[in-house]
């Protein structure tokens, strides 16, 4: 690749797009149409109109992007929010993330709210903030730490899902983080505190503080007390070579 | 929709899959989003999935799976066409076309002998129908006007190809996200062909 300029901001104004090495943004920055960086570093307020694709994102600030996003890594210690599809593969937040259309990448680590109004599919997420997921949260391993608030998603699939409530960080406060869901499948499950219309797997451990309607399993089932599962059947027949 | 549907459970147990591959094989993209057909039963909400289109698929994947990475697999499946040429000998020597119809391909067209993927997509479809029997070169010659017309709706959906006669007089059509065709009683379906299933097999002639 030719080397390419680098795009500062400082103070305020507003730019074309195009393909820069680096872009920095201080002041208020807005960037009108699709931009390409190697580095795209926000530390105060920025809008991007359009698309933006970059090997490395952070966010300091506050982002505003109205098009779709494809990127490397990002950081976000403040807040970013996405219209279009996002696709980070390696997503580290702190802070808060809003996507209109649907979230990919590899591996997600989120501590903060996160809310995707489409689908979210990562290979490894791992949450211990809240979410509002208003489509599939889709991912190999699944590990959710319950903080505070009550984070949700439509359905909840993958091959191991975890889910734990952790202590709050604030001391003697006792309200705990709740998760609800629809529907949640997968091959191996563990959850507490969590209240959801069909869990389905393999095997399946229901913790405490759960509410299920269904469970359906295949291999192995064990309940603690202080949850209610209204409904368990053993599906026959299935506990093959998983 | 007339197709007959599966529930996941059922498809998971007469595969002998498990739930973490039928989801990474969702996020691999291997089974297309509209397949996903969400109904809610009297036990919760359940997904279904049209019964033979996705058992087809599974038995690909799963015979495919030992020599090609996942998304080499998504990459075949993926009815988006890659990019790739190929030089006339590579098309019969693959099996992809024949001589004969080669040549009549590329009198009618007047192209070079690089292929594209289109290109290539053109000549496989001659190849097939005029090798079944069921077209007449004339007729060939009407099929690949269609193709060539159409040929950015081709890469993008769901197209289905189908040649009528009637009293002799025959037609080509095609069929863009359609769900079902009728005709009257003198007409009579020649051929009808998925061009989706098309291209995966020349994507598997062409590994």
């Amino acid at each position: 690749m030719v080397k390419n300029q680098n795009l500062i901001i400082n103070g305020s104004g507003s730019y074309p797009g195009g393909s820069y090495d680096k872009i920095s943004i201080r002041g208020e920055g807005t960037i009108i149409s699709d931009v390409e960086c190697s580095v795209f570093k926000i530390y105060g307020t920025s809008e991007s109109l359009e698309n933006v694709k970059a090997d490395c994102l952070s966010v300091y600030g506050e982002a505003e992007i109205k098009g779709n996003i494809d990127s490397g890594e990002a950081h976000v210690l403040g807040t970013m929010s996405i219209s279009g599809k996002v696709q980070i593969k390696q997503l580290k937040m702190r802070g808060m993330l809003d996507a209109g259309g649907r979230l990919t990448g590899e591996k997600a680590d989120i501590k903060g709210s996160l809310s995707v109004q489409g689908d979210v599919e990562y290979d490894t997420f791992y949450s211990r903030g809240s979410f509002e997921i208003k489509g599939l949260l889709n991912a190999e391993t699944i590990r959710i730490g319950l903080r505070y608030g009550c984070s949700s998603a439509e359905e909840i699939g993958g091959g191991k899902i975890i889910v734990k409530k952790k202590a709050s960080l604030i001391p003697f406060v006792k309200e705990e983080g709740t998760l609800s869901a629809k529907v949640i499948e997968g091959d191996e499950i563990y959850l507490e505190n969590t209240k959801a219309e069909v869990v389905r797997g393999n095997t399946v451990k229901i913790g405490p503080g759960c509410e299920i309607g269904l469970v359906e399993y295949s291999v192995d089932f064990s309940q603690s007390d202080g949850s209610t599962v209204k409904t368990k059947i053993k599906q026959k027949g299935s506990d093959t070579k998983w | 929709m007339s197709e007959e549907l599966i529930s996941k459970k059922e498809l998971l147990e007469l595969m002998g899959i498990s739930y973490g591959q039928l989801y990474r094989w969702k996020r691999k993209d291997l089974i297309p989003e509209e397949w996903f057909v969400r109904k809610s039963a009297f036990t919760g909400q359940e997904t279904f999935f049209p019964k033979e289109k996705i058992i087809e698929r599974i038995n690909k994947i799963q015979t495919m799976k030992e020599n090609l990475s996942l998304d080499e697999l998504a990459n075949m499946f993926s009815p988006n066409v890659t990019e790739l040429s190929l030089g006339q000998d590579e098309l019969i020597k693959r099996n992809i076309v024949s001589e004969q119809v080669l040549t009549f391909y590329l009198e009618n067209e007047k192209g070079g002998p690089q292929f594209d993927f289109s290109r290539i997509l053109e000549i496989f479809i001659l190849e097939k129908l005029l090798q079944s029997g069921d077209i007449n070169l004339d007729e060939g010659k009407m099929l690949l006007q269609v193709l060539k017309e159409s040929g950015s709706l081709i890469k993008q959906k769901d197209c289905e190809l189908i040649i009528v006669r009637k009293l002799g007089v025959s037609s080509c059509l095609l069929l863009v996200n359609a769900e079902a065709v009728h005709f009257d009683k003198g007409t009579r379906m020649v051929s009808r062909l998925s061009l989706l299933n098309c291209i995966e097999e020349i994507k598997a002639k062409l590994w």
